[in-house]
């Protein structure tokens, strides 16, 4: 298999240009940032192709780029579509990766224990969670700084850095998980192993959700937010509704923001939208999931995105088949009528913005499938 | 083919029998020198032509009435589930995904109460070929809560304590 990234050009950013590069090819997500002063950062990080054969986007891009260093890698929450290839990606930079930042909280323990009771019962996860962790341990026995994301913590602390003569300020935080969801996250995951009824039970992809981090990025006058699978909260100290009620929390109006949780429904929160927007319509980044009840997003996520953004990007561009394109046609008969098989592209594309340290819109590149709406 | 040989020769037997209500599938009827009977060589012909009855010892086997061939596999996940119907998404064996709606008719009475958000399926698709003619028969398999042993315990304990060291949440 081959990269299609070789074949768009993009030159490296400028030392004053902020850039972020988002992947997204249908399942898990990655961000790859450059923030002037800093250097590079890669948040979460995920991979395509078959199942013999995968590449890891992400990676391939800072290899692309030449980077050599990574001055933070960030996994917004352990779930496989957030870490897939972050092993590698950990394995390429050893010992030149210089912070760290993962969720550590009790509900990792509980995940850890959820995964590996599930795991006797036949189904996997354990094991890859196990090895993040490990790799992620790797890079810290090998100098890496360690941090652990919840509410307000510093990824980069906030620093003045001088380019061209000029000191401009620079923060990286994470904004979340908030204390009540981490509990109820640690509850959630207590109560699926029933020792009463000697019982394990499943619980919804939407609960893991609970311990994902935002992650805010100032660099001069440029502001992005990265919504990872942040989700809206089930009440005012929770979830999107906790972070925007927060009174020690940044300034949430935004030039960039990669929309959380695929921008699901279950994510969206108006008051959070309309601070991103406050200074103007944002460029809002969607990573499509093409798995569960409906692949995301739908049409009404992205008039609800659109509604507050100046460009709506889709880092992949997904189709559909009837069950009779692609299934012989006495099976396809025997299948519901509204089965749907989903046509992922064969390729895994990207989605390039970058703004000078005064906040202005250098470049929007989309590389195929991914597109601008 | 055993059996389809040994049928056959119950029928000769049948033809030559005088009261055929001691014929069935268990007697066959042998026209054979009566020194040479033996269970194990049941079938060597006999030149005195005599006739005798002698029970073998085979299990009945029913033959097959069809053959069924599975053409369709599919591991599906439960998304939500309403009043008559469930949304799912499905995985088939090529690792295409597939996302569908379905009647809860489709389910077994005695599953239904197992229908629940994220339960995980298996959903096939028989071609079944009988005298009668092909048909093809769809049925989903809902899976039930996995029922936790002591053994189970002992496992998970070996596992989480190999797979998941304490050093590997304290950095």
């Amino acid at each position: 298999m081959e990269s299609n990234l070789y074949r768009h050009e993009l030159t490296p950013p400028k030392i004053d240009e902020v850039e972020f590069t988002f992947f997204g090819p249908g399942i898990g997500e990655s961000i790859v940032v450059h923030i002037p002063g800093i250097g590079w950062g890669i948040i979460d990080s995920c991979d395509f192709g078959h199942a013999t054969e995968r590449l890891i986007p992400p990676l391939e891009y800072l290899i692309y780029q030449q980077v050599e260093s990574l001055a933070f890698l960030v996994l917004t929450h352990p779930h496989a579509d957030h870490f897939k290839g972050i092993e590698q990606i950990i394995e390429r930079y050893l010992g030149k990766i210089e912070r760290v930042c993962r969720y550590a909280g009790e509900g990792l323990r509980e995940l850890a224990a959820y995964m590996v009771r599930r795991g006797v019962k036949g189904s996997p996860g354990a094991v890859s969670l196990s090895s993040v962790l490990k790799s992620l341990k790797r890079a810290v026995d090998n100098g890496a700084e360690s941090r652990r994301l919840g509410a307000m913590t510093q990824i980069i602390p906030r620093q003045y850095v001088t380019l061209s003569g000029r000191n401009i300020e620079v923060e990286v935080l994470s904004l979340s998980p908030l204390a009540e969801d981490e509990e109820a996250y640690v509850d959630i995951l207590r109560k699926a192993f029933q020792d009463q009824n000697r019982q394990i039970i499943g619980i919804p992809d939407t609960d893991h959700n609970l311990i994902a981090s935002a992650i805010w990025i100032s660099a001069g006058q440029m502001v992005a937010l990265l919504g990872s699978d942040v989700e809206r909260g089930k009440n005012r100290s929770r979830g999107w509704r906790g972070i925007v009620g927060s009174i020690d929390g940044p300034d949430l109006a935004v030039k960039t923001i990669k929309v959380p949780h695929h921008g699901s429904s279950n994510a969206y929160y108006k008051e959070a939208w309309e601070e991103h927007s406050r200074n103007g319509k944002v460029t809002s980044v969607v990573t499509p999931y093409i798995r569960g009840k409906q692949p995301r997003p739908s049409k009404e996520d992205i008039e609800r995105i659109g509604y507050y953004s100046i460009h709506v990007g889709l880092t992949t561009h997904v189709s559909y088949l009837r069950a009779v394109d692609v299934y012989d046609r006495a099976v396809a008969k025997r299948l519901p009528e509204n089965l749907r098989v989903i046509q992922p592209s064969k390729e895994c594309g990207m989605i390039t913005v970058r703004y000078d340290l005064q906040g202005n819109a250098i470049l929007h590149k989309a590389v195929r499938p991914a597109y601008w709406i | 083919m055993e059996v389809e040989r040994v049928r056959s020769q119950s029928k000769i037997a049948m033809v030559n029998s005088t009261s055929e209500e001691i014929f069935d599938d268990h007697y066959v009827g042998l026209e054979q020198e009566e020194s040479e009977l033996d269970f194990y060589s049941p079938f060597i012909p006999s030149r005195e032509k005599k006739t005798h009855y002698v029970k073998v010892h085979f299990e009945k086997v029913q033959p097959k009435e069809y053959k069924a061939r599975q053409i369709g596999w599919w591991l599906g996940r439960v998304e939500e589930v309403y009043e008559d119907y469930f949304t799912a998404s499905l995985e088939d064996l090529h690792g295409r995904i597939s996302v569908a709606e379905f009647s809860n008719e489709e389910i077994t009475p005695s599953e239904l109460n197992l229908l629940a958000p994220n339960v995980r399926f298996s959903y096939t698709v028989t071609q079944m070929d009988r005298r009668s003619g092909r048909e093809y028969v769809s049925k989903i398999s809902l899976s039930g809560p996995a029922v936790w042993t002591k053994k189970d315990s002992e496992k998970a304990k070996e596992s989480y304590e190999k797979l998941f060291p304490e050093e590997l949440f304290e950095f």
